[in-house]
């Protein structure tokens, strides 16, 4: 357990359910969750294999009380501070109560086609496994696939990984369709009975704390995706408050605009009707960011306070044309997005201040929108160059349009002149080839672990024709 | 029925070293490793980190009390930096704390007062400056010389290939324990116990018998945790034994990444010569080995490169040329190929070279050249097999090449934007250690009164499923149902002076040692069970748990029958040893029998590229594969999927990236290995062998599917010639989607 000289003063008392049983500890909140459960707790089963949401190998189910009924995912424990944690039901393969004589069925899919070869990787894979079956919506092969993609397997080539996923698809159809897949699992013996009994022992915990006001010197911590991956000692010698005691979640019409809390995470919104009347392919591109596991986590807050230049969401909120919401001590303000990055990692965020809600403005609505990101592995990894185009036509004539990029600046870049240059536009193959060109000009790309300055200029002028293509079938620079 | 380690560790019960019980009192150990690539170590300011609450010691090279060193093969790889630093991440100094926290906080706190010296990171900038690990070395057949002025066809060119970061999931780590006596008891994850006892013993100052090193289980080592383990098992021992307490060393990701060495980059130089009809006469080939700062395993995986310079391919005039370059990186290591894999990258690119030149599809070439019973390798070891030739026309005729190679073209001819392509890499690899001494091994069988066995040999187990190969060679020598085979940890107690589990021969070795062991067990037994059954010993055998007569079930079980034997005074126990037969290779004329034999095979890699954006898919790898007769062929097959993957890998995503030798991609978020959704489709068959030679438990299988890998690579370069591009440049991997873009954009990085 991290014993930083300050944190004795900052601990708290959390309660929460570990596997079967209630349990509590005095700890600072940032705490990650892996280490309360393999030091405060003994139990070893889940595995460090990076510390960085990267590997999976620390993946653990975390069950919410809301509205009455249990809503799992599955989370990677390391980037999940323990404050979080308070009042929900964490599972780890302890807690699925398998035995050599009787293994849980997932477990016993990955005994029978051998998906398990040094079995460090194997615990994680177990947990995804099966988060995917108790929330997976439809229990398809694909959703499996996508639950498993934040898994990382150097052993196996994860080609038994996927037979025994197939072994428990078909297995477990008949579930497929239930409102509650509680029961059915703890039938299938996927899950040990006292499931069931979980709610209950939820509702006599004490309930979270609200809070009004950000504590003077106190750090705003999210889903900490980003804050636990800088590593935790920069956190347990100061105060945080959690964003989920901080400000809402939820997805809403407000006077005809989309108000979206600070704290919804990226699953929530790339999955919300009310989002996909702005960008309906989100699902889509939903896959190519994180990993399931983080998006669960991960809020929109923090994907825009955090500053990273190359952040996804920020990128498109910023061709969406975003307003955010800041709260403080003196009230709210309001600012366009665009406005909000003012050099590297440094923005417009008054002293005890946070990001309370994002608005989307009701004109952006169903206009037509692009996204495209290119990382060295497609999917879980951090874009080399990632772009939004959000247009609007009338006929062959661009009406407006917004682009942003990242990657190539020192914050999430909206190319004004680019943009503005697209105004009243023919489209065609010129104002293609132009809209590339000036987008090049725009930027200023360095050269990283993530790629060269030139690749990461032709990259971004090669995604300017590929939202064309995507959007309007003009072909520009195709062999 | 004892659980197996697949149970064990879909249950989460399997122990790697992180998660032993703590022993009472047991301090936690991190390393400060040096922040400069190389320098003069004037001192260490340890004043900060002596201040920070929980710390209990700092570690540094003056406290050795045997001797600094822990190089293997060469004695030049200090355990602590003394006087100089050679790379960055170089252990400097290892804290000692009550807490891992604590430990971290006062390696932050150290500061290394350094006069920074030039450093040196390309192999043919230290070849220049005549920084070499060892005398470069040359191994030739024929007169290349000749064959070349005379070729019809000649193409030169050089080729450069990446390192790769192993990625074990379990990073390093070892927890030591000093005992009564002086002794010393590390439990480490290690692939090489024995090579632990002897650094810890020479650090420490004490005999080999004063050390224990046992290991469970590897969460994955891939050939880092060869030689590699032995630096943090080493820091946990010297400080357990200066604190006399319990220590725990176990590396985070990130300082696993930078501190430890990885598989060597490679530059080479080829020149091929070859007729107009594309027969390969002449094969000339130089390469320049990145080694790191110091030797570690370099100079035998140059051996290896040197040794599979001809790759697949039957050449009679060769002459390979390699140097073991010093650079300013951390020591570069054994992983899965060892050096294979780097020489059949620069054969492969040679044959890419010359099929351009000649007009004709690479595979082509490939076909004419594959070689065959009666080649003669460039060490003089002759190939006696057809089985690369057999692999390959499998392949072909099995996974429909010709269909796909028209269906591609059709593809291409219709699509602009997405481009497919598809390769053919014929795999030939010798199995053996290069290092002739290597291939012994010994095991230790008892049965015990109650009919169960346990089994201890040098292997390590780490996922390659040698415990359940070797359990199953000993049950089958007792006629017992597996599970009745106990394999225990692998103790340098119990097992000595054991090899290393690398080179694919873990199972091939300890379980020949094992079996034979088990057989001298079963003969008594069995000679017992004449004497009770009163039949000629030649009537009786074991089976199905029994004793048998005469093909006849008696009525002894295995089980009766130990305990009859342990009362008769019979012994239960045996010690066996093993020595593959027939294999010597000499250095010093460099020629020899190198391997016991090799292993073959082919696989057909096919994929699709996005030339807009210069992303692809690897779709799909379908292989035929020699295992020979296999014991567990479940078994092989995860490590042919597994070696593919890892092998796509290296040649496509994975991008070890230095800058003035610091590490840039030292973490997950920045160093990417395939995840579910980029690994390719598989399909693996078996090449048939109606006489295989046989094994104990069939061919070896861990590295040989690696290099389908390469595969990837020149499919991917014909999905970018598809798109109108020439990409006639020096080749160098990995193609990541930066290289695929930039040559679809004409640009040269
Ligand atoms: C494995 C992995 C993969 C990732 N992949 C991607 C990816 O593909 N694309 C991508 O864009 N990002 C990715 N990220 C980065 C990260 O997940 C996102 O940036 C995420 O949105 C951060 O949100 P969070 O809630 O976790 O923020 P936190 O880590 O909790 O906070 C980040 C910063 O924002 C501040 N902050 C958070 N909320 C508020 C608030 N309401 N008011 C004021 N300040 C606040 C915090 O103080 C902190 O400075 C990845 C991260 C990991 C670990
Ligand atoms: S330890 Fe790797 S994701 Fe948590
Ligand atoms: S089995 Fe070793 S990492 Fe998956």
């Amino acid at each position: 357990m991290p014993d930083g000289p300050l944190s004795g003063r900052l601990e708290r008392e959390i309660q929460f359910v570990l596997n079967h049983r209630v349990v509590a500890l005095r700890a600072h909140p940032a705490t990650p969750l892996l280490d309360a459960i393999r030091g405060t707790f003994g139990q070893k089963a889940t595995k460090e294999g990076c510390r960085e949401g990267d590997c999976g190998a620390c993946t653990v189910l975390l069950g919410q009380l809301r509205d009455g009924q249990m809503a799992y995912r599955a989370v990677t424990s390391c980037l999940v501070p323990i404050g979080d944690v308070a009042g929900q039901h964490v599972v780890t393969v302890e807690g699925l109560q398998g035995t050599a004589q009787q293994p849980t069925p997932v477990q016993a899919a990955l005994v029978a086609e051998l998906g398990t070869q040094c079995g460090f990787c194997t615990p994680g894979i177990v947990m995804a496994l099966t988060g995917f079956l108790l929330t997976a919506p439809h229990l398809k092969q694909d959703e499996a696939t996508l639950a498993l993609a934040g898994n990382i397997c150097r052993c196996t080539g994860y080609a038994p990984i996927l037979r025994a996923a197939a072994a428990l698809v078909a297995q477990h159809q008949p579930l497929a369709t239930a409102t509650d897949r509680v029961p059915g699992l703890v039938a299938t013996r996927a899950l040990p009975g006292y499931f069931a009994r979980i709610p209950q022992l939820l509702a006599e915990l004490p309930p979270r704390v609200r809070l009004t006001q950000l504590p003077a010197g106190a750090r705003v911590v999210a889903g900490a995706t980003d804050l636990l991956v800088q590593g935790p000692h920069r956190l347990l010698d100061h105060e945080v408050a959690l964003a989920g005691d901080l400000c809402g979640d939820a997805i809403e019409v407000v006077d005809g605009d989309l108000v979206i809390g600070a704290g919804a995470t990226m699953e929530a919104l790339s999955h919300h009707p009310l989002f996909l009347a702005f960008v309906p392919e989100m699902p889509q591109y939903a896959r190519l960011i994180a990993s399931q596991q983080i998006r669960e986590r991960a809020t929109l807050a923090g994907n825009i306070v955090n500053a990273s230049p190359i952040g996804d969401f920020v990128i498109l909120l910023l061709a969406l044309g975003a307003h955010i919401r800041l709260q403080g001590p003196d009230g709210t303000r309001e600012m366009p997005l665009d406005q909000f990055h003012t050099g590297y990692k440094r923005m417009d965020l008054r002293p005890r201040e946070w990001l309370a809600a994002i608005r989307l403005p009701a004109g952006q609505r169903d206009k037509r929108v692009a996204f495209e990101k290119v990382s060295k592995r497609t999917h879980l990894d951090i874009a080399s160059v990632n772009s939004a185009l959000w247009i609007q036509v009338d006929g062959q004539r661009i009406v407006a349009a917004r682009l942003a990029a990242g990657g190539v600046a020192p914050v999430p870049k909206f190319l004004s002149q680019t943009s503005e240059a697209l105004r009243g536009k023919p489209l065609d193959n010129a104002t293609v080839r132009l809209a590339g060109e000036l987008a090049r000009a725009e930027v200023t790309p360095i050269s990283d672990v993530r790629g060269s300055a030139l690749y990461k200029s032709r990259l971004l002028e090669r995604q300017v024709f590929a939202h064309f293509q995507r959007l309007f079938a003009i072909e520009e620079g195709l062999p | 029925m004892k659980p197996q380690d697949p149970l064990l560790h879909v249950l989460g019960q399997s122990v790697y070293v992180d998660d032993l019980p703590e022993p009472a009192g047991m301090l936690h150990a991190a390393v400060f490793g040096s922040p400069i690539a190389h320098g003069l170590l004037r001192g260490l300011d340890v004043r900060q980190a002596r201040a920070i609450p929980g710390v209990v010691a700092i570690v540094t090279a003056a406290d050795v009390p045997g001797r600094n060193q822990i190089g293997g093969m060469v004695q030049d790889e200090p355990l602590l930096a003394d006087g100089a630093v050679h790379f960055v991440g170089q252990p400097v100094a290892c804290v000692v704390a009550t807490s891992r926290e604590a430990a971290h906080r006062g390696v932050a706190a150290l500061t290394a007062d350094i006069d920074e010296l030039p450093g040196v990171f390309e192999p043919r900038e230290a070849h220049r400056l005549g920084q070499l690990i060892i005398p470069s070395r040359t191994m030739a057949r024929g007169d290349v010389d000749a064959a070349l002025a005379t070729a019809a066809v000649v193409v030169r060119g050089q080729t450069r290939t990446g390192s790769q970061e192993h990625l074990y999931l379990e990073t390093q780590g070892a927890l030591a324990v000093p005992e009564e006596g002086g002794r010393v008891r590390i439990v480490s994850s290690t692939q090489a116990p024995t090579a632990v006892q002897r650094a810890v013993a020479g650090v420490l100052g004490v005999g080999m018998h004063d050390v224990e090193v046992d290991v469970t289980r590897l969460g994955g080592g891939f050939g880092g945790k060869e030689d590699q383990a032995t630096p943090w098992a080493a820091l946990a021992g010297l400080a357990a034994w200066l604190l006399r307490a319990p220590v725990k060393l176990v590396l985070s990701r990130e300082d696993d990444m930078r501190m430890t060495g990885k598989r060597h980059p490679y530059d080479a130089d080829y020149a091929m010569g070859l007729t107009g009809d594309g027969d390969i006469v002449a094969w000339q080939v130089e390469f320049f080995q990145n080694a790191g700062a110091s030797a570690d395993l370099s100079p035998a995986v140059l051996e290896r490169s040197l040794l599979h310079a001809t790759a697949s391919y039957g050449i009679a005039n060769v002459r390979a040329i390699g140097h073991c370059c010093r650079t300013n990186l951390p020591p570069f290591t054994a992983f899965r190929g060892f050096g294979g894999p780097q020489a059949m990258f620069v054969m492969e690119s040679a044959l890419d070279h010359a099929a351009r030149v000649l007009g004709v599809d690479r595979s082509v070439l490939q076909q004419r050249n594959l070689t065959r019973t009666g080649d003669v390798q460039p060490c003089g070891m002759p190939i006696r097999s057809d089985n690369a030739v057999r692999t390959f026309e499998q392949v072909i005729s099995q996974f429909g090449f010709a269909a796909k190679q028209r269906e591609i073209a059709a593809f291409n001819a219709a699509n602009r934007r997405f481009k497919r392509g598809a390769a053919l890499m014929p795999v030939c690899f010798g199995i053996s250690f290069t290092t002739t001494f290597l291939n012994q091994a010994s095991a230790l069988v008892h049965v015990y009164t109650d009919g169960s066995i346990a089994v201890s040999t040098g292997a390590v187990e780490m996922g390659q499923g040698v415990n359940a190969k070797i359990q199953a060679a000993v049950a089958g020598v007792f006629g017992v149902a597996d599970a009745r085979v106990r394999l225990e940890s692998t103790n340098t107690a119990r097992a000595a002076n054991t090899s290393p589990t690398a080179a694919s021969s873990g199972a091939d070795l300890n379980a020949a040692a094992a079996a034979q062991a088990a057989r001298a067990i079963a003969e008594r037994l069995k000679s017992h069970a004449a004497a009770l059954l009163e039949c000629p010993e030649s009537a009786v055998a074991l089976a199905d748990g029994r004793v048998t007569a005469h093909g006849a079930a008696t009525e002894w079980t295995f089980e009766k029958l130990a305990q009859a034997a342990y009362f008769a005074r019979v012994s239960l126990s045996a010690q066996a040893h093993y020595a593959t037969p027939g294999i010597l290779f000499n250095r010093a004329t460099e020629s020899g029998v190198a391997f016991a034999y090799h292993v073959f095979g082919t696989a057909l890699t096919e994929v699709t590229l996005d030339a807009l954006l210069g992303t692809y898919t690897i779709d799909r790898v379908s292989c035929v594969h020699d295992v020979g007769t296999s014991l567990r062929r479940d078994i092989d097959r995860g490590q042919v999927e597994g070696g593919i993957v890892q092998g796509v890998g290296w040649m496509t995503m994975e991008e070890v990236v230095y800058r003035d030798g610091k590490l840039q991609s030292a973490n997950l978020g920045t160093y990417k290995v395939p995840d579910i959704l980029a690994a390719p489709a598989l399909d693996v068959a078996w090449l048939e062998e109606p006489n295989a030679p046989s094994h104990v438990t069939g061919k070896a299988v861990g590295e040989p599917p690696l290099m389908y890998g390469i595969g990837a690579y020149f499919a991917l370069l014909n999905a970018v010639r598809a798109a109108g591009v020439a990409a006639d440049g020096m080749l160098e991997a990995p193609m990541t989607p930066e290289r695929a873009l930039l040559l679809l954009c004409g640009e040269r990085p």
